[in-house]
């Protein structure tokens, strides 16, 4: 069998995000668990230079967002070039464009790149990655030069030189995605026509692969989860191209802290005691999964069964969290639980019982009213005033937000209605 | 639900009471003040509903007349189920235990839903009231009771507490304008974060006005450095001059002596120096060639000395063999003599060594004899072969002894074993047999006993049919005959007791007497109470009557069974004691088999054992035989061994032994003579030699020598050795001397030969010079070197100044510089240098130190961990404050979803409740007033008059508003009765403030109430017992039952 000669060996980063924090956390964190929390981006930074240096690669490239511009971060601009200069110094270039958390006319320390960085302007530019053979590859990157750029920008570069390997390096909504905002939109046929050999994307903070080959689009992702919905791992593409131009992206995990929610199902269990046991069984999979990672988890309880009761009269979501953390949050690495939730449901046949004739399906009748007749609506929006409007506080309340308390008004009216006479 | 009778255990002035049955819808309870009618009120509630805990204020009517604390109510629920619910005071209110009609337990879990459901406050405040409670307008003024009211028939129970909930949470989530809430105090922990970010934050200026600074810096000390450098420059050029000022002066002043002095053109070098070397080194030849004269002339006299003895020189080898044996010569001289007395003796004890082997043992014998290890062993083996088949047959001799004597003691065994089985009876069942006639008595004992069970049960089926067959008047009629007896055999027990007590002044022997016939009189009192609880009625009857048939079918099916298993036993009929006796037969006939099992056993044990010894004692003779064969084997071999040797045939191995020993010895002294006649034989050899090389040396040098007298002999060859000595010492001397004599020679003429050349080499220096005398020599050498001290001075300056400008251009340059400057301009101009490099540098070290700290200040803010924590503070804290608005805010929805529904629910709800309620009060008060309602978002009630007038119960007189409330009561025990269980509605003196008109009304109503719910009435007073009776005649209802207490 005749093995192809790999032509180009990079590292594919996006959405850094160096030094923002974390978001959904309401407990506050033991020490070590919080420096751990504040460092992570960091690590996965560092995690991401050692793997370039390790894997011997001819460069990094990084496409947007590397920190938030509004947070005017020192630390997270001179951590990012501390690392572009350790990459200089192993020999190793590399590729930056920014995005719109990072635009150009953003906020910028005065630092000293290293020469074997280079940094995309308001304009595509093709850029060898190899000064000495300019026609093995080229990137072709363009940066934001402000943060709220809807052009699609793909438009711009016109046909890339068909001779080397080229690489587009952009921070974009692929498909304008709805779930995220809509900066630089293109769609994935205005990448293909563009004569791009590997669009190395960012923006979209799951990982994806959207066209395998001709050419090969990716969004690495974040390389570190900042949220509860940013769970499981992630990292960045090890991207190898042989001498015919075939394109094979490998993930590689780099972050230092791991995002987890678990689901427990109450369903079968008959004490308090096998839901600790279940809690802490599944904590224990968790930290052998992630290996020598921290983990942040978020526990659901779910289902039905003899302990719904007994949650719901007894709120032990606390206790629980704090048995979890007793047990696990003094490990090396460690693994915090933040939040027990808990979703039990009792049965409840809601069409039944609001076509009954009792206060509860009044009580569900006059929800259902709210949720047909938007000036009922909006009267349930004036009512939240008093804090949504102050001046502490102030938040906009969309239908969809109010939507979704009525929901769990809802239930927990049914819940006070239907509780024990205990 | 409907009660149907109380039975008090112990509760206030009742004990053991009994009340009921309540046949009526209405049961009036008439009587005195004290007589128990509040006491009996209050026994439902807490029989029903729990008894108040120890820290309850209300009455907790203890037994005061006995009985236990407690006791039970009767009632029919209104699907006709009977009920007994029976409650002792106790924790927790008391543990309700409930019974059926037929006395099965009904789980207590059942009793909230027999009773609709309702709480204890409901059914007290609607159901089960006194007239205080009617008075008071509790009903309205408890909120959790009017929304129980409210929301009785919407299935909201929790309605005000789960109101009460939300807004209690709420208020601890936000509450406008508070500043005690959760809201608030995240609010307030975000502030200093929010202060603290803004000072971070600021950093980022600062450290752009920190970069603009330091480039600022870097430029001013570019243009520092540039200055310097320049300034720098002319001080080293001033300094150049001042520094060559010293050596410009040497230079002039160098070449003014030069042109003075005389011009010599070439002198050697160092030439005094050389030439007073060469004569000292002429006068040390001079000295040396005078000692070389004095070495040759003392080693030539020695040379030449003659040598004495001369002649032994020509004898020196055998000289030397002569010294080298002569010590051993007189060893040997002195040992001969002892070695030949030694080897005489040897031989003696040789000799007898052979005499005692015997007459043919010679010293060769002795040496042929073999006494290898093989052979040895080859013995060793022999005699353990003859020991071990010797030991071998003794012992399988002995075995055969005891082999034959336990063949004879296993015959007897056997003997005896047969004897013994004989003489025992012979079993008529074997084991399978006994089995199987076990299994059928046992099958028989228990067929009997279903059988005897069967018929009791049919006994008494039937005994009940009669029973049952009685009607009510034979029941009392036997409840008072029991009454009669229990009365009867309580006074014989009181009487004996006292009898007792008193003829023989014992209590105890009385109420040993005494107690069993009050416990009978109990006894038949309570089974005459019994009766009630009996199944009754041709239903009952029937089924009954079918069981009894079911009976008598299985009693003669199993008696059908008996006769087949007597036929199967072999008996006539089965019966217990038949059974017994059978059981008793087989039980001996199983013993019988048993020993006879045992002693056939015993019988074959010994027949095995028997033929095993026989066996035995056969394979011991054979054995016998065998050894016996490998024994005379054994001999054969041996006496074959000895013939081999020529040895004696009578000889034994362990005699063999001995003469081993015997030969070993023999050949250790015959070896010994040999080894002492080869030494004395090389002592003789060796004083032989030493004689035959001292003679041809004496005889040589006519020396005299006796080779007999060896002492004599040694004192000769002593001194031969001696003299042969001397002569070797001289011989060398002279040898030496003459060697000494040909260096010392050469040595001489060496010296001369130094000289020479010494003297030549002088002259030679003299004549470079220029001069013929070393007078001349040393003056022309003073003008020469000072010459060249002048010219190596101009050299020096000349150097130096180089050093200072560098060659060629510059070096002129200088010299020029220096022929026209002077000192004191030159200090001028470097003091003026100085001073404006001075001030540079203090200007570039302030620059210095302010690049320095902003360069660390810039480092420090890169470096700084504080806005990361800060932001992930807010964060948390923000988090914290959206969790607790989303709470505040779903309560508030549900708080408004709730408040709503029952806003509307109310209006479409209460005109039910109060339709009902307006009837019975316009009925009451005989249509002087005509509505009764309550506004809308309020629990207000409001009556309004004939006149269209309206008013609150307050403003009511007092039997009017107890009508209201009556009214309202009555509104809602309608409107619950439609959705729950019918609760009995029990009253205590509620009509006592009713005038006579409207109290004819009241009781009218509660009659029309009856029709649904059971009412039970409390008075003193007969005219209100009046009332209910003429309601009842009036609307043509059932009378009431009228129960006197």
């Amino acid at each position: 069998m005749v093995t192809a000669m790999i032509r180009l060996r990079f590292i594919h980063a996006a959405d850094l995000h160096l030094d923002s924090p974390f978001k959904g956390l309401r407990a506050a964190a033991p020490d070590h668990v919080a420096s751990a929390l504040c460092d992570a981006t960091f690590q996965a930074y560092e995690n991401i230079v050692e793997l370039c240096i390790r894997e011997e690669v001819d460069a990094l490239l990084v496409a947007g967002d590397i920190y938030d511009g509004a947070d005017r971060s020192l630390r997270a601009q001179s951590k990012f070039v501390d690392g572009l200069d350790r990459l200089h110094g192993a020999g190793i270039r590399s590729f930056v464009c920014h995005g719109n958390h990072d635009p150009l006319d953003g906020w910028e320390a005065r630092l000293t790149y290293p020469p074997g960085c280079h940094r995309f302007g308001p304009d595509f530019e093709a850029v060898p990655v190899f000064s000495d053979a300019p026609d093995r590859a080229v990137v072709h990157g363009i940066s934001y030069p402000r943060r709220d750029v809807v052009e699609n920008l793909v438009h711009r570069l016109g046909r890339a030189d068909p001779g080397p390997f080229s690489i587009g390096l952009l921070h974009t909504n692929v498909g304008n995605n709805p779930e995220h905002a809509p900066y630089a939109p293109c769609s994935l046929d205005d990448l293909r026509e563009s004569g791009i050999d590997y669009w190395a994307l960012g923006h979209i903070h799951t990982r994806q692969i959207l066209n395998e080959r001709d050419p090969a689009v990716a969004y690495p992702g974040n390389p570190q989860g900042r949220h509860f919905n940013e769970t499981g791992p992630r990292g960045v593409y090890l991207v190898e191209v042989d001498d015919g131009g075939n394109v094979s992206p490998q993930f590689r995990a780099v972050d230092s802290v791991r995002w987890e929610r678990i689901a427990v199902a109450i369903d079968a269990m008959e004490t308090e005691q096998d839901l600790l046991d279940a809690l802490h069984e599944r904590m224990q999979g968790e930290w052998d999964d992630a290996g020598d990672r921290h983990i942040l988890v978020r526990v659901t309880l779910r289902g039905r069964g003899r302990l719904t009761d007994f949650l719901r009269r007894t709120h032990a979501e606390s206790d629980l969290a704090d048995q979890i953390n007793d047990a696990w949050v003094g490990r090396t690495p460690f693994l915090w639980c933040d939040r027990v939730e808990d979703e039990t449901r009792a049965a409840f046949d809601r069409a039944g019982r609001a076509a009954g004739s009792d206060f509860l399906a009044e009580v569900l009748r006059t929800a259902d009213q709210a949720r047909e007749d938007p000036a009922r609506l909006a009267r349930l929006r004036d009512g939240l005033a008093d804090l949504y409007q102050h001046h502490r506080f102030r938040r906009h309340l969309d239908d969809d937000d109010l939507l979704a308390l009525l929901e769990e008004a809802e239930m927990m009216a049914v819940n006070l209605l239907s509780e024990d006479d205990e | 639900m409907r009660i149907r009778g109380l039975h008090v255990d112990g509760f206030g002035k009742f004990a053991d009471f009994d009340c009921g049955p309540f046949e009526q819808p209405v049961t009036v309870f008439l009587g005195a003040n004290e007589a128990g009618k509040s006491t009996l009120l209050a026994f439902i509630r807490r029989v029903l509903f729990g008894f108040p805990d120890g820290r309850s204020r209300s009455n907790p009517y203890p037994p005061m007349a006995g009985g236990r604390h407690g006791g039970s109510v009767t009632f029919v629920s209104d699907a006709g189920k009977v009920v007994t619910v029976r409650r002792f005071s106790g924790a927790g209110g008391g543990t309700p235990a409930l019974t059926s009609a037929a006395g099965a337990p009904i789980a207590a879990t059942e009793l909230p839903r027999l009773l609709g459901n309702h709480s204890r406050s409901v059914f007290e405040q609607v159901f089960a009231f006194t007239l205080d409670e009617l008075h008071d307008d509790a009903l309205l003024r408890d909120e959790s009771i009017n929304s129980q009211i409210y929301s009785a028939g919407m299935g909201a129970t929790k309605l005000p507490s789960a109101l009460g909930s939300l807004d209690q949470d709420k208020r601890g989530l936000f509450l406008k304008g508070g500043s005690k809430h959760a809201v608030h105090e995240v609010a307030e922990a975000i502030d200093p974060v929010d202060s603290r970010l803004r000072d971070v934050r600021d950093n980022a200026e600062r450290y752009g006005d920190l970069s603009s600074r330091l480039a600022q810096i870097e430029s001013e000390l570019g243009e520092l450095s540039e200055g310097r450098l320049r300034c720098g420059s002319e001080l080293r050029s001033y300094r150049d001059l001042e520094r060559a000022w010293e050596d410009w002066n040497n230079l002039r002043n160098a070449e003014r002596r030069l042109q003075d002095l005389p011009e010599i053109a070439e002198f050697p070098e160092n030439g005094v120096g050389r030439l007073e070397t060469l004569d000292e080194r002429a006068a040390a030849a001079r000295e040396e060639l005078d000692n070389a004269s004095r070495r040759v002339q003392s080693a030539r006299e020695i040379a030449e000395t003659p040598i004495e003895a001369a002649a032994i020189l020509q004898e020196s080898a055998a000289v030397s063999r002569i010294q080298r044996a002569r010590n051993s010569f007189d060893q040997s001289v002195r040992d001969l003599p002892q070695r030949r007395t030694e080897l005489s003796a040897m031989r003696s004890r040789l000799a007898k060594t052979l005499a005692e082997l015997g007459p043919d043992w010679t010293a060769e014998r002795l040496a042929e004899f073999d006494l290898s290890i093989a052979a040895r062993e080859e013995v060793s083996a022999h005699g353990d072969r003859l020991r071990t088949t010797s030991e071998d047959l003794g012992r399988l001799r002995s075995t055969t002894l005891q082999a034959r004597k336990a063949l004879e003691e296993a015959f007897d065994a056997v003997e005896g074993a047969r004897a013994e089985l004989h003489a025992a009876p012979q079993p008529e069942l074997d084991a399978d047999g006994i089995r199987a006639r076990r299994l059928s008595l046992r099958r028989a004992a228990q067929t009997l006993d279903e059988h005897a069970r069967a018929a009791d049960r049919a006994h008494d089926l039937r005994n009940q049919l009669d029973v049952a067959a009685q009607d009510a008047a034979p029941d009392q009629a036997r409840r008072g005959d029991s009454g009669a007896v229990a009365a009867i055999l309580a006074a014989f027990g009181i009487a004996g007791l006292f009898l007792i007590a008193a003829f023989l002044g014992d209590w105890a022997i009385g109420a040993t007497v005494a107690l069993p016939l009050l416990a009978a009189a109990a006894f038949v009192h309570f089974r005459a109470r019994r009766p009630e609880q009996l199944p009754a009625g041709d239903a009952i009857s029937a089924r009954i009557r079918h069981q009894a048939d079911d009976a008598d079918r299985r009693s003669n099916s199993l008696a059908e069974r008996l006769a087949a298993l007597a036929r199967e036993l072999g008996i006539a009929s089965i019966d217990i004691d038949t059974l017994n006796a059978e059981t008793d037969t087989l039980d001996r006939e199983e013993a019988r088999l048993a020993e006879w099992s045992n002693r056939n056993e015993t019988l074959t044990r010994a027949e095995t054992g028997l033929q095993r010894r026989r066996k035995e004692s056969e394979a011991s003779a054979k054995a016998v035989e065998d050894a016996e064969i490998t024994r005379k084997a054994a001999e054969d071999n041996w006496r074959q061994w000895l013939a081999e040797r020529k040895l004696q045939k009578t000889f034994s191995p362990r005699n063999i032994e001995v003469l081993e020993g015997r030969v070993d010895l023999g050949r250790n002294q015959s070896d010994e003579v040999g080894k002492m006649e080869a030494r004395i034989s090389d002592i003789q050899e060796d004083i032989d030699r030493f004689i035959a090389d001292v003679l041809p040396i004496t005889e040589a040098l006519d020396v005299e020598a006796d080779p007999k007298d060896h002492l004599k002999l040694a004192r000769t060859a002593d001194a031969l050795i001696e003299s042969h000595a001397e002569a070797e010492k001289q011989a060398r001397a002279r040898e030496a001397a003459r060697k000494e004599l040909g260096e010392a020679e050469e040595e001489l003429a060496s010296r001369e030969r130094r000289l020479k050349e010494v003297t030549e080499e002088r002259a030679a220096l003299l004549q470079v010079a220029g001069v013929d005398n070393a007078e001349e020599f040393r003056r022309r050498a003073t003008a020469f070197a000072e010459r060249e001290a002048w010219g190596k001075q101009l050299q020096t300056c000349a150097d130096n100044l180089r050093k200072i400008s560098g060659a060629g251009a510059d070096f002129e340059t200088l010299k020029q510089r220096l022929a026209t400057a002077n000192p004191t301009s030159i200090a001028e101009q470097i003091d003026r240098c100085e001073a404006e490099l001075k001030t540079l540098d203090g200007t570039r070290s302030e620059l210095d130190t302010e690049r320095g700290s902003v360069t660390a200040e810039r480092g420090r803010l890169l470096g700084e961990e504080a806005s990361s924590r800060l932001r992930a503070e807010r964060h948390r804290l923000r988090e914290q404050m959206d969790g607790h608005a989303r709470e505040w805010a779903v309560r508030t929805i549900a708080e408004n979803l709730l408040k709503e529904a029952r806003s509307r629910f109310e209006k479409e709800r209460q005109p039910d409740v109060l339709r009902h309620s307006e009837g019975y009060f316009r009925d009451m008060t005989g249509g002087r007033y005509q509505t009764v309602f309550s506004p809308l978002g309020s629990s207000e009630i409001h009556v309004t008059d004939d006149d269209g007038g309206s008013r609150q119960p307050a403003q009511l007189s007092r039997g009017t508003r107890e009508q209201l409330f009556l009214s309202l009561r009555f509104g809602l025990v309608r409107e619950l009765g439609e959705r729950s269980e019918r609760l009995p509605v029990i009253v205590d003196e509620a009509l006592v403030n009713f005038d006579a008109e409207r109290g004819a009304r009241a009781a009218r109503a509660f009659t029309e109430l009856a029709d649904q719910n059971q009412v039970l009435v409390f008075t003193c007073h007969q005219e209100i017992a009046d009332w209910f009776a003429n309601a009842a005649d009036e609307s043509g209802a059932r009378h009431p039952q009228i129960i006197s207490l």
